[in-house]
């Protein structure tokens, strides 16, 4: 039975990839939220 | 929607009735619970990824990206049809809540998809040989994107609000064509490399195993996140975005009628 190849790497690169963009659009709504928030507080004074 | 404790104008109190899931505390206490779901599945789904699930003996452990590759296009394609309901709605009931819905959908799914797209030119590398080919499932896949990217573009320019609902809708439906396509692609073309998890592999398809048990239960409970946490809550706090966009721009509209 030939040896299982060692692809270790590139599971890496995939979990960090799908944990990178997952977390960029998580911190891009988040900040979306502040910014329209700060517009309505200043719109309020 | 009660933002920040200002009184609500009557043009306000009538863009709540057209909000989706305005922010009561009963809701609040449910996107809560469901947004730390979301975050513990997502932990859990990660350990039966990397540790439950066996080693594949030709592929190694970069066949352990296939679980959430896969997952996370099922959660681009439950965003997507969410879109397509969404148009169906608002060209029948005319609120701006579906618009708003149709809108969420399409941005998780986007972001979803370009997460398929990613990790599969990731596991592409070692098991193909090449990190992109113009594959009839890649392209497909692409295509999918390309089309949803498109729609966040046109969308934004076009200036009449109710002209763009109704494109938006429209398009909407039509490009959840793309993602049926993508879905049948590789059982339609024999001449694929692009393996199917669900029924058999096409003849040419390189890279496909053998679902054991404990992969089996490992590719369920990723579905299971990425398709009633993840995707759902994603969409839920894009909702909850565009409604605050909804009321600083009315506000701003009532700000600069009161200083003309």
């Amino acid at each position: 039975m030939p040896p299982v190849p060692n692809t270790d790497a590139y599971m890496v690169l995939g979990y960090v990839a799908i944990i990178t963009i997952t977390s960029l659009y998580i911190l891009s709504l988040a900040l979306r939220y502040r910014n329209v928030h700060k517009d309505i507080e200043a719109l309020s004074e | 929607m009660s933002v920040i404790g200002v009184s609500k104008s009557q043009s306000e109190q009538e863009l709540v009735h057209q909000t989706l899931f305005t922010n009561t505390h009963y809701r609040n206490v449910i996107l809560r619970f469901w947004s730390l779901a979301a975050v513990f599945s997502f932990a859990i789904s990660l350990y039966f990824a990397l540790f439950y699930a066996g080693t594949d003996a030709t592929m190694g452990n970069v066949q352990r990206v296939f679980y959430m590759h896969v997952s996370a296009f099922a959660g681009a394609s439950v965003s997507f049809f969410v879109t397509l309901i969404a148009g169906g709605m608002y060209l029948w009931k005319r609120k701006q809540k579906w618009d708003t819905l149709g809108l969420a959908g399409v941005e998780v799914g986007f972001v979803l998809s370009i997460i398929t797209l990613v990790t599969g030119s990731i596991w592409a590398r070692p098991t193909w040989n090449a990190w992109w080919t113009w594959d009839p499932r890649l392209t497909s896949a692409a295509i999918m994107a390309l089309t949803y990217a498109a729609y966040l573009m046109l969308r934004n320019g076009i200036e009449s609000p109710e002209r763009q609902r109704t494109f938006s809708a429209v398009y909407g439906i039509l490009a959840f064509s793309t993602v049926i396509f993508t879905f049948m692609i590789t059982r339609m073309r024999g001449d694929t490399i692009h393996p199917n998890v669900i029924g058999s592999s096409p003849v040419n398809a390189k890279g496909t195993f053998e679902m054991v048990d404990n992969m089996r239960v490992a590719f369920s409970v990723n579905m299971w996140a990425w398709c009633v946490f993840i995707a759902p809550v994603l969409v839920w706090w894009r909702i909850r975005l565009e409604n605050l966009s909804n009321t600083a721009k009315l506000r701003r509209a009532e700000f600069l009628s009161q200083e003309n």
